[in-house]
């Protein structure tokens, strides 16, 4: 039985007490490799969920096991530590630093994880990793200096240089046509496959549904686990 | 330390308002820093200066002026004394008397005629660079900076200024020897010339040189004979340069108790001396006794309140680099929200946002006072070298 990585149980997160929950989720279990897509409708709180789920919000009620660490039961510093430790995040807006290059970018986590070390083989690392991703010819280059598509496999390569257990995803294809949304996708989760990485995608694209093994639904009435 | 080149780049991303601040910051410190340091060392040169010479004498007139014109070779519009007066006191057990005449220049600095008593004062040590003292007419003493400018060296020669270009009644200038040069003192020593007392009378037209009056034949330049004695007109040339062979030509026309003198250095034996001898010294017609660390004294305390009017622009200046520093720290954390706000989903430490905010101030504030510093240096230097006295 493969070994649980992400366990969320009886989740409830409201931004205002007055007002409704934003994510109330009974469980939601996800195994170490496993790949998981989380769609439904702008507003329906998936990138809440998903900033749950990776220890940036702490749950109203209910709570979240990441790797073994009980989130809610943790300091701030602490969770930033497990985030930074174990989770790569691709972001809507990439959010590349404008002042680095892009080789920089990819290093950015390894300048923030205290304990990582940001040697020659980080950086061999992150160069392979360019080179996977297809943007080795711009690593010298600042961001205003990438097309929006290398921007994104700057981003991609961000999350992965630091060999995170969850790679966080949040509509890393929003803006997209079809085919470029695919081969995102397909980069993402060959790259994960490789490290053995766990991913967690939002998207509101169901066309990428396919190819994710497991998909949690928001926009259904109650979102409560798993629908593989 | 692995955020330290986040700083840097971002720092040099946003060059221009790096620049901004790093100036604001420079000009800040600066104002204050120079002031402040020209100040002290005005002070310490003018004070060091005036403890050289426990009592200055002279004709009566401003003592500002005195002590500006025999301590610091400045020129004043001063009386004069008279030589007799440095005889006379040169004669006094109570205290050791060195003249001072300084009013003429060679090469534009100031050419100090004096004895050589002046190269032993009392707890005032001027060592030789090279060379020797002036033991005769015509012979100089370079100082170390005008030695420097002028390019004088033992065995070189420098002619005096002339005074009145047009007046050819005055004396002409003289070519000097220059048989030594001092080391440097870091005083006004270093920009002066010196000569001996019969030197500057040679300047002042009060002694010449010129061929034996007997030997002379043309009738033109023979007003009348008398035995052997024989007067000459004024067309008979003088020598313009004292040599072992014409030294014995010179002489001296009139009485020399009358011939002036700037002023006259006092180094008393002890404070009773000092006490006795301003006392009996002021209460002479013609004569005034000054402490010149008094005098100055009072020109620092006029330095003090001209530096206080800088302290003020300085605070000004502090004040509103230090609301600049403010609204770019402010403007910082409110521009980089969304980078900040990544870094932080990303895991970053709390303290990240403001070691790379706060850190990158403190390095451009830091850079700005090392500008400053490296400037006050580079102007101390500068003017070091242009005034004897800073």
């Amino acid at each position: 039985m493969p070994e649980t990585l992400l366990d969320a149980r009886d989740l409830r997160f409201a931004f205002r007490a007055e007002e409704g929950p934003v994510v109330d989720l009974p469980r939601l279990t996800i195994a170490r490799g496993q790949h998981t897509a989380i769609v439904g409708p702008s507003g329906c709180g998936k990138t809440t969920l998903l900033r749950l789920l990776t220890g940036i919000l702490v749950p109203t009620s209910g709570g979240v096991t990441l790797a073994g660490h009980a989130l809610e039961r943790q300091s701030d510093a602490r969770r930033r530590a497990l985030r930074i430790a174990s989770v790569g995040f691709v972001f809507q807006q990439f959010a590349l630093l404008d002042y680095c290059t892009a080789l920089e970018n990819i290093l950015a986590p390894l300048r923030l994880h205290r304990a990582a070390r940001l040697d020659k083989a980080a950086r061999q690392r992150a160069r392979d990793l360019a080179e996977a991703a297809g943007i080795a010819h711009t690593l010298a280059r600042r961001p205003d200096q990438l097309s929006q598509g290398e921007r994104q496999r700057v981003a991609i390569c961000r999350a992965l240089v630091h060999e995170p257990a969850l790679i966080a995803c949040d509509e890393p294809t929003g803006n997209l046509d079809p085919a470029r949304a695919g081969s995102i996708v397909s980069l993402i989760l060959h790259q994960a496959q490789r490290t053995g990485a766990t991913v967690l995608l939002v998207t509101h694209d169901h066309g990428l549904l396919p190819r994710f093994g497991h998909v949690l639904d928001m926009g259904l009435p109650a979102a409560s686990g798993n629908r593989a | 330390m692995k955020l330290l080149p986040l700083i840097y780049w971002h720092a040099w991303r946003h060059r221009g308002r790096s620049a901004l601040l790093v100036a604001c910051v420079a000009v800040a410190l600066l104002v204050p820093l120079l002031s402040r340091s020209l100040a002290a060392r005005f002070e310490q040169g003018l004070r060091s200066r005036a403890e050289m010479a426990p009592l200055v004498v002279g004709a009566p007139g401003g003592r500002f002026d005195l002590v500006l014109a025999t301590l610091y070779f400045r020129p004043a519009p001063l009386q004069t004394l008279e030589f007799g007066h440095y005889t006379r006191l040169a004669q006094d057990p109570l205290a050791t008397a060195i003249p001072i005449h300084a009013r003429f220049t060679a090469g534009r600095m100031p050419l100090v005629a004096t004895d050589v008593g002046y190269f032993q004062r009392p707890g005032v040590p001027m060592p030789l660079r090279g060379g020797r003292l002036f033991a005769q007419l015509g012979e100089a003493v370079a100082g170390a900076s005008a030695a420097r400018q002028l390019g004088l060296e033992p065995g070189g020669t420098i002619f005096s200024d002339q005074r009145e270009a047009y007046d050819i009644a005055k004396a002409p200038p003289v070519k000097l020897a220059i048989v030594g040069v001092l080391a440097p003192t870091g005083t006004s020593d270093d920009e002066a010339i010196f000569v001996d007392i019969e030197t500057a009378w040679l300047l002042e037209g009060f002694a010449h040189g010129h061929d034996d009056a007997a030997s002379i034949d043309q009738p033109e330049l023979v007003i009348a004979r008398q035995g052997d004695k024989v007067a000459l007109s004024e067309a008979v040339r003088t020598y313009q340069e004292v040599t072992d062979d014409n030294v014995g030509g010179f002489h001296i026309h009139g009485s020399r108790d009358g011939f002036p003198l700037t002023g006259v250095l006092l180094y008393p034996t002890n404070d009773r001396a000092a006490t006795i001898l301003e006392a009996r010294l002021n209460a002479q017609p013609g004569l005034q006794a000054i402490e010149p660390a008094a005098v100055v004294e009072e020109i620092i305390a006029f330095v003090v309140r001209l530096r206080l009017v800088f302290d003020a622009l300085s605070i000004v200046l502090g004040l509103s680099t230090g609301a600049l520093i403010a609204l770019i720290a402010t403007l910082g954390f409110r521009l980089r929200a969304a980078e900040l706000r990544t870094l932080a989903d990303m895991g970053a430490p709390r303290r990240t946002a403001l070691v790379l905010v706060g850190g990158e101030l403190a390095g451009l504030i830091a850079l700005g006072a090392g500008i400053a510093a490296a400037l006050v240096w580079v102007a101390l230097g500068v003017a070091g070298r242009l005034s004897a006295f800073l």
